[in-house]
């Protein structure tokens, strides 16, 4: 649990891009390995679609390699900017299908010797599922909050609203989650921890 | 929202962490390989083109060369037109340390024949 919320210090981000743009491939590699992970979550959970999802890594993560040469040290890191492109990448495909019916991660098939892994798996597509339900903004500020573990400032950044809102809007959306959630219990198991 | 409902959303919350997809290997590489031709086409840009832009941004390039176009234009009409014949002595002097300084100098009579 803990290595999905290990970054280096902010310094080294930035270092490493330094690196990739004087022509250093190790570093492009270290910055994939940190970023697009975390990345790829975000914008699965974002748009329900772990194949839009991966365009739009890659799409995001070309953005950064090309930003490399002008990086000006001192500005947002390049996770957070990174980040912010990829959200209104999403917001975009988000508009692009509105009135459609958003589309859920398919859960792969369980494995009928693991009863455990199979109620995990129910309670993650049930979280998927309610994560979907929420609005936009909310899922941003949830999922960035309390799946990959930013903190609000990073977060305040990504969305560009201030920290307060971002403290508001997880707020409110872990408020619906828990009204959603709260039917599941027996279904999911909840009741039997 | 209560501690019960904060317990149970946080038991979900783990699961889709566990749960979560990773960077399979062929994004991976289709992310590296963009980097790597990043790289290239940065590497392959005139160095003169890089320079100029590290100095003061991508747009110094036009700016530049329109500098240099408007210089030897007036440099050359400087040159060329006659004087009328009640221009000011200094007018007169300035020409003349033309001829005798700045055209040895530069050695062409014909600016535009500099090459800009």
């Amino acid at each position: 649990m803990q290595r999905m919320h290990a970054k280096p210090p902010p310094a080294g981000q930035a270092a490493l891009l330094a690196r990739f743009a004087g022509g250093d491939m190790d570093a492009a590699e270290a910055l994939t390995d940190l970023i697009a992970p975390r990345l790829l979550r975000y914008c699965a959970r974002m748009l329900g679609d772990p194949v839009e999802a991966e365009d739009i890594v890659q799409e995001a993560m070309l953005r950064l390699w090309r930003m490399a040469p002008d990086w000006q040290d001192g500005q947002a890191q390049p996770m957070t900017w990174v980040f912010r492109v990829a959200t209104n990448l999403c917001t975009d495909r988000l508009r692009r299908r509105r009135g459609g019916v958003p589309e859920i991660p398919e859960i792969a098939d369980a494995q009928p010797d693991a009863d455990t892994h199979l109620m995990q798996r129910a309670r993650a597509a049930a979280l998927e599922d309610a994560l979907m339900d929420l609005p936009e903004r909310q899922r941003q500020a949830v999922v960035l909050r309390h799946l990959e573990g930013l903190s609000n400032p990073e977060i305040a950044a990504i969305m560009m609203i201030g920290v307060e809102a971002v403290e508001s809007l997880t707020a409110r959306g872990k408020r619906q989650l828990a009204a959603r959630l709260r039917g599941q219990r027996a279904e999911l198991g909840y009741e039997d921890e | 929202m209560n501690d019960k409902d904060s317990a149970e959303l946080e038991i979900y919350v783990t699961a889709a962490r566990a749960e979560a997809p990773g960077l399979r290997a062929d994004l991976r590489a289709r992310i590296l390989a963009d980097a790597q031709a990043t790289q290239v086409a940065v590497q392959a840009r005139p160095r003169w083109k890089g320079w100029f832009s590290g100095l003061t941004g991508h747009w110094a390039l036009p700016g530049a060369a329109g500098g240099v176009t408007a210089t030897v234009a007036g440099f050359w009409i400087g040159v060329a037109a006659p004087l009328p014949m009640e221009s000011p002595l200094w007018m007169y002097a300035a020409l003349e340390y033309l001829d005798v300084v700045a055209v040895p100098l530069l050695g062409v009579v014909d600016p535009l024949a500099m090459g800009f």
